[in-house]
């Protein structure tokens, strides 16, 4: 972010947090105060001057502009502390006054204050509109105006249905309005369902598969990206395509390429003499998966650990080569070092997004073989639409939220970070 | 080149130092780094192929036909490149009319998206709304939320829209908007364009509204074209997510009138096609996305650079 700082009217931010400054005319001298008549505001300081003869208990019930100011000076005249009779009174009273309006900081310097803006501005806060802008409600409605699409449309489609889902999850559901309400039941039912802990640990699996698989070779790649010296959009485009091309015809290229009897790769270990393997339809499946998902991911993290690379400051590598470091101390000790946060961002969006899987899962085997690489989402997709048990479908939801909570904790923050 | 990270308003062009790496200019002279650096890019070669290879495969069992690719062991290059299998595709479905179908509901989506967006970040940011922290905190949740936890509710908003089953309601199953509607609301844009804004200095507002624009036409006139680069990248992001959504629409849609690409795509699989004929309707349904990496390959990898963080 530019180092910014608007305008102000004063030299810096440092004057404001000094006590505000009094005009010379306004000061109190160290001695006995001086009072004379000049010196009390008259008549271009229109509410200067009614305040000052309010606090000195003149009445100013005369109001016809013409005449004001002689009246005034009658009266003051007439006023019995201005004749001698109780000065000191005058002199405390004064005293008080200039204290106060010290305190309250209404006395100005008249010199700053020709700007077309009467306050000063403040650094790094929004401004306000400008007087010229016409709007019926004014402008904090305007604003509000200006966020009300956003709020409407998260809090029907995103708040609602959460405390909705939840209601369900509280229901053995039924559309027609004939709910029964079942308390935590279906929760209980899906902690005690060992299909629903099978999905779990499916997830568990799916998920450790894709951080050992996934996380490494995206490193390696763009630590060598960088360091060629021609080629490099051309490898970024190449990288990209499996992640850009939908998720449908990626896994359905995959569930050909894994085919158990007409799949390339059988095919490949016929040729050379081993046993087929039963990529598909057997414990493999999900292992299969897995390497579909980072087939599909590498080019997308392999781009931001390249993006992180290019905020590497050179001079460490510098430095680095006049200790002389060899090349594998510098990427051991510079690189990923430097690479360590992005990482662990990448890491923490790798499990959530393992846990939330079903495209893929829903394409290559829905679930099969033998539930071997069922997951959440298909088994709440199987549940939902399947068998219409939306209260127990949801109950799987608001766990498998629960059981996630701790990652999307460590990412919300990480967001908020990154918001800064 | 310009920096890819470095997505702000224009402000004067600073062009950043080219990256040095590992090996300063002298190094790069030596044998042995030569050597490595040869390495580095065979291994990436091997990486790009690898990556490359079902892709090429997809487009090789296109143009087999039946014979040869259930013929054990599989024939790895087709006799003959004839468009037998992609006229049998399009006999089946109707491709023109999904292509349509994604394309009207993924504009909707990133037009609406946009548009809520940008308004929503120049009040939290520019018109100091009240509870503005609280109010992106609020929606920065929605990110943590699993999809499958709104799926079910959602699906009951959709078919008794706008509030579930106990009131007057209009089913929006089976219509494009169950699918338009909750995907516009995307906290993702509205946070990256917050960032965005915060960077805009307000010297520009001030001088607009001194000049006596009305915030409406600040923000139309000055603020909208201000931000094109980052909507570039948003508007990308969402395409792409739209374009590829399965899941939801899944759900919502039954009616093959309304299928987007994907969704008739995989309707087609399950009815039991061929491997050849699935392969040319796979490589019908993936050219759209490749054409828009070809073309916007800047805009993407910038904004994959400038966004990664937030996934």
């Amino acid at each position: 972010m530019p180092d910014y700082k608007p305008f102000s009217i004063y030299d810096d931010d440092e004057e404001k947090k000094k006590p505000i400054s009094v005009p010379e005319e306004m000061k109190v001298p160290s001695g006995e105060l001086d009072l004379e008549i000049e010196d009390v505001p008259t008549g271009d300081d229109e509410k200067t001057r009614k305040e000052l003869m309010k606090q000195l208990g003149i009445s100013s019930a005369t109001s016809t502009p013409g005449s004001e100011e002689k009246k005034t000076s009658e009266a003051l005249e007439k006023t019995p502390f201005l004749q001698g009779q109780s000065t000191e009174t005058v002199e405390e009273r004064a005293k008080e006054l200039i204290r106060k309006r010290q305190e309250t900081g209404k006395v100005r310097d008249r010199r700053k204050t020709a700007s077309i803006f009467d306050k000063p501005i403040e650094p790094d806060k929004p401004i306000q509109p400008g007087k010229g802008a016409w709007h019926p409600l004014g402008y904090r409605a305007q604003a509000f105006w200006y966020l009300f699409p956003a709020l409407a449309f998260f809090g029907l489609f995103y708040l609602y249905p959460m405390v909705e889902g939840f209601k369900i999850s509280l229901t053995h559901y039924s559309p027609l309005g004939n709910s029964v309400d079942v308390g935590w039941g279906n929760y209980a039912r899906a902690l005690s369902d060992s299909l629903f802990w099978q999905t779990v640990t499916n997830a568990v699996y799916f998920t450790l598969f894709t951080l050992v698989l996934g996380i490494w070779p995206p490193v390696l790649l763009a630590i060598v990206l960088n360091e060629i010296s021609r080629g490099k959009g051309f490898f970024k485009v190449l990288y990209l395509l499996p992640f850009v091309i939908p998720t449908v015809p990626a896994a359905n290229l995959w569930k050909w390429i894994f085919d158990d009897g007409f799949g390339v790769l059988n095919s490949i270990l016929q040729a050379l003499d081993l046993p087929p393997v039963g990529w598909l339809t057997s414990t493999w499946a999900l292992l299969s998966i897995v390497i579909m998902f980072v087939w599909k991911n590498t080019g997308w993290f392999m781009l931001i650990y390249y993006a992180a690379l290019q905020n590497l400051p050179e001079e460490q590598y510098e430095a680095a080569e006049l200790d002389g470091a060899g090349t594998m101390k510098k990427v051991l000790n510079i690189t990923l070092p430097h690479l360590r946060p992005v990482v662990w961002i990448l890491s923490i969006i790798q499990v959530l997004t393992a846990f939330q899987i079903f495209t893929e899962v829903y394409v290559m085997t829905n679930g099969g073989p033998m539930h071997y690489t069922e997951v959440i989402g298909t088994y709440i997709y199987k549940t939902a639409f399947g068998s219409m048990d939306l209260g127990y479908a949801s109950a799987m939801a608001m766990l498998m939220f629960a059981f996630l909570f701790v990652f999307t904790m460590i990412r919300f923050f990480q967001i908020r970070q990154a918001a800064r | 080149m310009e920096s890819e990270t470095t997505i702000r308003p224009a402000q004067g062009s600073s062009r950043p130092k080219e990256v040095r790496g590992l090996f300063s200019h002298q190094d790069r002279k030596k044998a042995a780094v030569k050597l490595l650096l040869m390495l580095g890019t065979l291994a990436l070669v091997v990486g790009a192929l690898v990556t490359l290879a079902p892709i090429a495969w997809m487009l090789l069992g296109s143009f087999k036909t039946s014979a040869e690719i259930y013929s054990i062991p599989q024939a790895y290059l087709p006799a003959d490149y004839n468009t037998g299998n992609y006229e049998e595709a399009l006999r089946l479905v109707d491709f023109g009319r999904y292509f349509l179908n994604s394309l009207f509901i993924c504009a909707c989506v990133v037009a609406g998206q946009l548009l809520i967006s940008s308004m929503a970040a120049y009040s939290l940011t520019k018109l100091r709304v009240r509870f503005a922290g609280g109010i992106l905190l609020m929606f920065m949740t929605t990110l943590m939320v699993p999809f499958e936890v709104l799926i079910i509710p959602l699906y009951l908003i959709m078919k008794f829209f706008p509030f579930g089953p106990d009131i007057q309601n209009v089913n929006l199953v089976n219509t494009y908007w169950a699918v338009i509607l909750p995907g516009i609301f995307s906290a993702f844009s509205i946070m990256v364009l917050k960032d965005f804004y915060d960077s805009i200095p307000n010297e520009i507002l001030y001088a607009a509204r001194i000049d006596g624009c009305s915030e409406t036409r600040v923000f139309f006139r000055f603020i909208l074209p201000m931000t094109k680069p980052i909507m570039a990248i948003l508007a990308i992001f969402s395409f792409v997510t739209t374009w590829n959504g399965f899941f939801w629409p899944l759900i919502v849609l039954n009616n093959p009138d309304f299928y987007p690409l994907v969704l008739g795509v995989q309707k087609l699989i399950d009815t039991g096609e061929p491997w050849n004929v699935v392969m040319a309707a796979l490589v019908l349904s993936t050219i759209p996305s490749v054409l828009l990496l070809l073309f916007f390959q800047r805009t993407i990898i910038r904004g994959i650079a400038y966004t990664g963080i937030y996934g």
